[in-house]
C-alpha cells in the first residue's frame, strides 16, 4: 500500500542557516503521527512546506501525497489538495460569525451552484443552515450565528477543525493545539481527534506535551537539528526515550525547590482580594494569600479560573476595580499603576511574550534595559552607554541567553532565548516579589530546565515568587506550595508534599469531574 | 530585473561595510544623489551652484522642522494630520502680535515674544491632541483630523480671513539673516570634527563597530564638503537653517540617547509590552504630541519670516509633505523603527525634487504627479528590502 504522505530528503535553509537538513519519513493513511523536537529543530519549517507556505521549488527534496508529487504553491492549493493545518495562532475572523468563518472561503459560496459571476449574493439562510448541518455532523454544539470573537479558544479550534473537515482534508496537521486550552478542553479536543481518526483522517500532531502524545499518537517522529533522527512506535517506547532522542542527552527528573522554612512575617500579604471588571462582573473574590521571602508559590487552575487575572490585579494592570488589602512587608500598599508597583519592588512577567512582553523588532539590549533605564541615566536623562553595556553582558551571562550582539532583534532568537530575555528584563530590576505568568510556555525542555534553575536561584536569594502555570508537572517540580483557583476564588492552599496532578485537579475542576482520570 | 532588484545590486557592495545595515537606509541617499546629478545636467549646471543650493536649504527648513516632530509621532505608531493648521494658527497669532499688537516696534524683544507666543500656541494645540490621544484613547488619526479642521477655523476667525502683514524687521531677519561665510566655515569644520570624533569615541566604548564608524565618517566628510560649498560660496549659513538644524539635532539626541527616546521606540514597537514593562505610556504620548505642536509652532514662525506675513491658508498640505518625508526616510508607519537621520534624507529628497523640477521648468501640475509617484516608490522599495 502506498503511504499517504512520503517525505523524501527534504532540506531547506534560510540565508545560509539550515533549518532542515535531511528529513525522510512516511505516514500511512489513517495513522496519527506525533512530530516532536525542541524549538529550532525544524518542526514549523516542515509544516510550512507541507501546507504550502513555502512553495514547491523553494526547498530541496520531494514530498509525495497520495502517491503524487506534491507541488503546491500556496496554503490554498495545499488545502485543495487535501492538507489542512491548524496553527498555534488560529486563523479566524473574530468579527464574523461562525458560519461565515466556516464557509466564507468556499469555492462556490452561498448560491449552491457553480457561478462565474463575481457579484455573488450571500444567502444568509442557506449559509447558516449549511454551517449548522456541518457542526451537527461533527457533534459540536456551537451556534453558527455567534460571533467567533465571543467564543472560547477551544470552540475556535473546533471551528478550524470543522473547516478542515468541510474541505475534505485527508491530512490534518495540528500545531501545538493545546497550548491555550484548559485540561477539560483538552479532553474535549481529544474526543474530537479520536473521532477524526475513526473517520479515516490522518493526523500529524505537533506538541511539547508528551502525555498528550502518548495518549493520542500511534507513532512518533523525532526531529533534532533539522534531521528526522528517530521514529518510535508509541507502544514500544516511553517518555524518557523520546526526551532523550529530542535533546540528544538524558534529562533527569528532579525537583528544583530546595528546603525552605517560613521564617518571620510574610513579605506579601493578600487579604480579601477581589476584582470586578468594567461591567461589574466579578473576576476575583475573597482571595487570602501570604507569600514569604524565598518561597515559590504555584498558582494552578483551569483556563478562565482567574490565574492570570490574580497577577494582573496585583500589579494594577487589570481593567476594572480592585478591592481588599494588599500588604508588602507589613505596610499596606495602594498602587494603581504598574510603575508604582514596580517601584515598590514587585515585578510582573506576562504570559504572552510576543504580544505583551517583548519588543520583537528591537534589539536584545533594548529589551533587557527598557524597564530599568532610570537606574542608568545621567544628567538630563541621558543614558549611560557603558553602564548599559555592562548590565546587558551581565544578564547575558547570568541567564545564558545566546545572541550575537545586543542590537540583534529579539524576534531572531529562539523561543527559549526570547523567554529568557523576557525574564531578564524583570530580574534586572532585582525585585523582592516576582510574579510569573506561564514562564515556560512553548519553549523546549533544555531552556525550561534553565529557567527553573533561575527561578530556584532567585528564591534562594530571598525573592518571593508567585508562578502561574497550566502545566501541573511544572508546578509540582518547582513550587514549595501550590494554591488552586476556581472561578475567581482560592479553593485550596496546599504544601507541595505528597501532591500529585490528580489531587490538584480535584480542586481545580471541582470534585465530580476529577474522579475520572484527567489527562493533563 | 525589476527596478528594486537592480537597485539592490547597485548598493550591494556597500553592504559589506556594516553587516546589519539594511538597504532601505541607502535608498533615499542614492535617490538624492541621482536626482541632484540629473537635475544639474538638465539645468546646465545651475542646480549645483552655491546660490541655488543655499536657496534650497532655506526652502526645506519648514518641512524639516515639521518632519522631525512627525518622526517622533510616527515612531509611536501615531500620526499628526493637524500640523499644517497648527502652523497656520501659530503663524497668524505671531503675526497679529507683531502687526496689531505692535510688538514689531519692540525690536528683538518683540520678536522673541512673538516666537514664544507661536511656540506656546503650537504647544497648547499639541497638548490638547496629546490629552485626547493618551487619556481619552481616541485614535490619533481622528483626533488630529479634528484638530486640523479646528485650527484652520480658528486661524480664519482670529484673522478675519485676511492676510496679516508686514512683520517687524527683527523677526524678518530669521529669513534674511546669515552667519557670514568665514564663521560659517569654522562652524561647519568644528561640527564635522566633533561628529567624527564622536563616532570613534563610540568605537572605543565598544558600542559600534569600526566599519560603521568609517562609513559614517566618510559620509560626514562628504556632507561637510557639500555644506561648505553651499553656504560659504553664498552669503553663509541662513538663520533659518540654523534653527531647523538645531531642532533636528536635538530630536536626534533625544531619540538616540535618552530614556524618553527609548520609551518612544518601545511604545511604537509593542504598546502592550511597553505598558507591562513600566513605560509611562500616557505621559510619553502626551509629551510627543505636545512636542509636535511646539515644532509646528516653530514651523509657523519660520514660514511667517519667509513670507513676511501670515495668510490664513498657510501650511495647507504641509502635514502630507512632512509625513511623506518621514516615510521616504524609512520610518515605519507601524512605529518602532526609523529615526531622524532617515527623515533628513527624506526632507532633502523632497526639497531637491521641488527645487530641481522648478529649475528645469517642469510645470507645477506635473510636479505633483511625480512627487506622488516618488512617495509610493520609496515605500515600496522600503517594504521590499525589509521582506528579505
Amino acid at each position: 500500500m502506498t503511504p499517504l504522505l512520503q517525505v523524501n530528503h527534504i532540506a531547506k535553509s534560510f540565508g545560509g542557516i539550515a533549518a532542515l537538513k535531511d528529513v525522510t519519513f512516511e505516514i500511512q493513511s489513517g495513522e496519527c503521527v506525533a512530530l516532536v523536537g525542541e524549538n529550532g529543530a525544524g518542526k514549523s519549517t516542515l509544516m510550512k512546506i507541507l501546507s504550502g507556505v513555502w512553495p514547491a521549488g523553494s526547498y530541496e527534496g520531494e514530498v509525495h501525497f497520495e502517491g503524487r508529487l506534491l507541488s503546491v504553491r500556496s496554503p490554498l492549493e495545499a488545502r485543495l489538495a487535501g492538507i489542512s493545518i491548524i496553527h498555534q495562532e488560529l486563523c479566524l475572523f473574530p468579527d464574523l460569525s461562525v458560519a461565515e468563518n466556516l464557509l466564507l472561503t468556499e469555492e462556490y459560496p452561498y448560491s449552491g451552484k457553480p457561478s462565474t459571476n463575481l457579484a455573488r449574493w450571500v444567502h444568509w439562510g442557506d449559509l447558516n443552515k449549511k454551517a449548522s448541518l456541518l457542526l451537527e455532523s461533527l457533534g459540536f454544539s456551537i451556534d453558527p450565528g455567534a460571533t467567533v470573537g465571543s467564543l472560547s479558544v477551544a470552540q475556535r479550534q473546533m471551528i478550524e477543525i470543522a473547516r478542515a473537515v468541510h474541505h475534505q482534508a485527508r491530512l490534518l496537521i495540528l500545531d501545538e493545539p493545546t497550548s491555550a486550552l484548559s485540561s477539560r478542553e483538552v479532553e474535549q479536543l481529544f474526543k474530537i481527534l479520536f473521532d477524526m481518526k475513526k473517520r479515516g483522517v490522518t493526523l500529524v500532531y505537533i506538541s511539547h506535551k508528551l502525555e498528550e502524545i502518548f495518549a493520542l499518537a500511534d507513532r512518533i517522529v523525532v526531529l533534532r537539528d533539522g534531521t528526522a533522527v528517530k521514529q518510535l512506535q508509541v507502544s514500544q517506547t516511553n517518555a524518557a526515550e523520546v526526551v532523550r532522542e529530542m535533546v540528544g542527552r538524558p534529562i533527569l527528573e528532579k525537583t528544583y525547590f530546595g528546603d525552605w522554612v517560613s521564617e518571620g512575617p510574610p513579605l506579601l500579604e493578600i487579604e480579601g482580594l477581589g476584582h470586578t471588571d468594567r461591567r461589574g462582573g466579578e473576576v476575583l473574590g475573597g482571595i487570602d494569600l501570604q507569600v514569604w521571602p524565598g518561597e515559590i508559590v504555584g498558582v494552578a487552575g483551569l483556563m478562565g479560573s482567574g490565574r492570570s487575572e490574580l497577577l494582573r490585579s496585583l500589579v494594577g494592570v487589570l481593567p476594572g476595580q480592585r478591592a481588599g488589602d494588599v500588604q508588602l512587608d507589613g505596610k499596606p500598599v495602594q498602587w494603581n499603576s504598574l510603575r508604582e508597583a514596580m517601584d515598590a519592588g514587585i515585578a510582573f512577567v506576562p504570559e504572552d511574550r510576543k504580544k505583551d512582553g517583548l519588543f520583537l523588532d528591537l534589539g536584545v539590549g533594548f529589551n533587557f534595559t527598557v524597564s530599568i533605564l532610570d537606574s542608568m541615566t545621567t544628567l538630563l536623562k541621558r543614558i549611560d552607554a557603558s553602564k548599559e553595556a555592562d548590565l546587558i553582558s551581565k544578564l547575558k551571562e547570568r541567564l545564558h541567553v545566546k545572541f550575537a550582539d545586543s542590537s540583534q532583534p529579539v524576534k531572531s532568537l529562539s523561543g527559549g532565548n526570547q523567554q529568557k530575555v523576557l525574564l531578564g528584563k524583570m530580574v534586572a530590576r532585582s525585585p523582592r516579589v516576582l510574579l510569573l505568568d506561564e514562564p515556560t510556555r512553548g519553549i523546549d525542555i533544555g531552556a525550561k530546565a534553565e529557567i527553573y534553575e533561575l527561578i530556584a536561584e532567585l528564591a534562594r536569594n530571598g525573592v518571593a515568587l508567585l508562578v502561574v502555570s497550566s502545566e501541573l508537572p511544572e508546578l509540582l517540580a518547582l513550587c514549595h506550595r501550590i494554591v488552586v483557583l476556581r472561578e475567581g476564588r482560592l479553593v485550596a492552599d496546599l504544601p507541595n508534599q505528597d501532591l500529585n496532578q490528580e489531587k490538584l485537579m480535584v480542586f481545580a475542576a471541582g470534585a465530580p469531574q476529577a474522579a475520572e482520570g484527567v489527562r493533563v | 530585473m525589476s527596478m528594486a532588484e537592480s537597485l539592490r545590486w547597485v548598493v550591494l557592495p556597500v553592504r559589506g561595510l556594516g553587516k546589519r545595515v539594511s538597504i532601505s537606509q541607502w535608498v533615499p541617499l542614492i535617490a538624492l544623489l541621482v536626482c541632484a546629478v540629473w537635475f544639474n545636467y538638465l539645468s546646465d549646471g545651475a542646480f549645483l551652484t552655491s546660490r541655488n543650493l543655499s536657496n534650497l536649504s532655506r526652502q526645506v527648513c519648514v518641512n524639516l522642522t515639521l518632519a522631525v516632530g512627525m518622526t517622533v509621532v510616527i515612531l509611536t505608531s501615531g500620526i499628526d494630520l493637524s500640523v499644517g493648521s497648527v502652523l497656520a494658527l501659530s503663524a497668524m497669532i505671531a503675526a497679529i502680535s507683531q502687526f496689531h499688537g505692535d510688538w514689531a516696534s519692540l525690536g528683538a524683544l518683540g520678536a522673541v515674544g512673538s516666537i514664544a507666543l507661536a511656540l506656546g500656541v503650537g504647544g497648547a494645540c499639541g497638548a490638547v491632541t496629546g490629552v485626547a490621544v493618551s487619556r481619552l484613547n481616541i485614535t490619533p488619526f481622528i483626533v488630529t483630523l479634528g484638530m486640523m479642521v479646528i485650527c484652520r477655523g480658528l486661524t480664519l476667525i482670529v484673522s478675519g480671513a485676511q492676510a496679516v502683514a508686514p512683520i517687524g524687521d527683527s523677526l524678518g531677519s530669521l529669513s534674511s539673516g546669515y552667519l557670514p561665510p568665514w564663521p560659517s566655515f569654522a562652524l561647519i569644520t568644528l561640527l564635522g570634527i566633533a561628529l567624527i570624533s564622536g563616532q570613534w569615541w563610540a568605537v572605543r566604548q565598544g558600542t559600534i563597530r569600526a566599519a560603521i564608524a568609517t562609513k559614517r565618517s566618510l559620509l560626514c566628510i562628504a556632507a561637510c564638503g557639500l555644506a561648505v560649498h553651499t553656504f560659504c560660496g553664498y552669503r553663509g549659513i541662513p538663520a533659518m537653517v540654523f534653527i531647523a538644524a538645531f531642532c533636528a539635532a536635538s530630536v536626534w539626541v533625544v531619540l538616540s540617547f535618552t530614556r524618553f527616546g527609548r520609551f518612544v521606540y518601545a511604545i511604537g514597537g509593542n504598546r502592550e509590552a511597553a505598558e507591562l514593562s513600566g513605560v509611562p505610556v500616557r505621559r510619553v504620548l502626551g509629551l510627543v504630541y505636545c512636542l509636535m505642536g511646539a515644532l509646528a509652532g516653530l514651523g509657523g514662525v519660520l514660514d511667517l519670516a519667509r513670507v513676511n506675513g501670515a495668510v490664513p491658508s498657510a501650511g495647507e498640505l504641509a502635514e502630507l509633505d512632512a509625513i511623506a518625508a518621514v516615510v521616504i526616510g524609512g520610518t515605519s508607519l507601524m512605529g518602532g523603527a526609523g529615526g531622524v537621520a532617515g527623515t533628513l534624507m527624506g526632507v532633502l529628497l523632497m526639497g531637491v525634487l521641488n527645487n530641481g523640477m522648478s529649475l528645469v521648468g517642469i510645470s507645477e501640475h506635473y510636479q505633483k504627479v511625480f512627487k506622488g509617484l516618488v512617495i509610493v516608490a520609496a515605500v515600496y522599495l522600503d517594504l521590499r528590502s525589509k521582506r528579505k
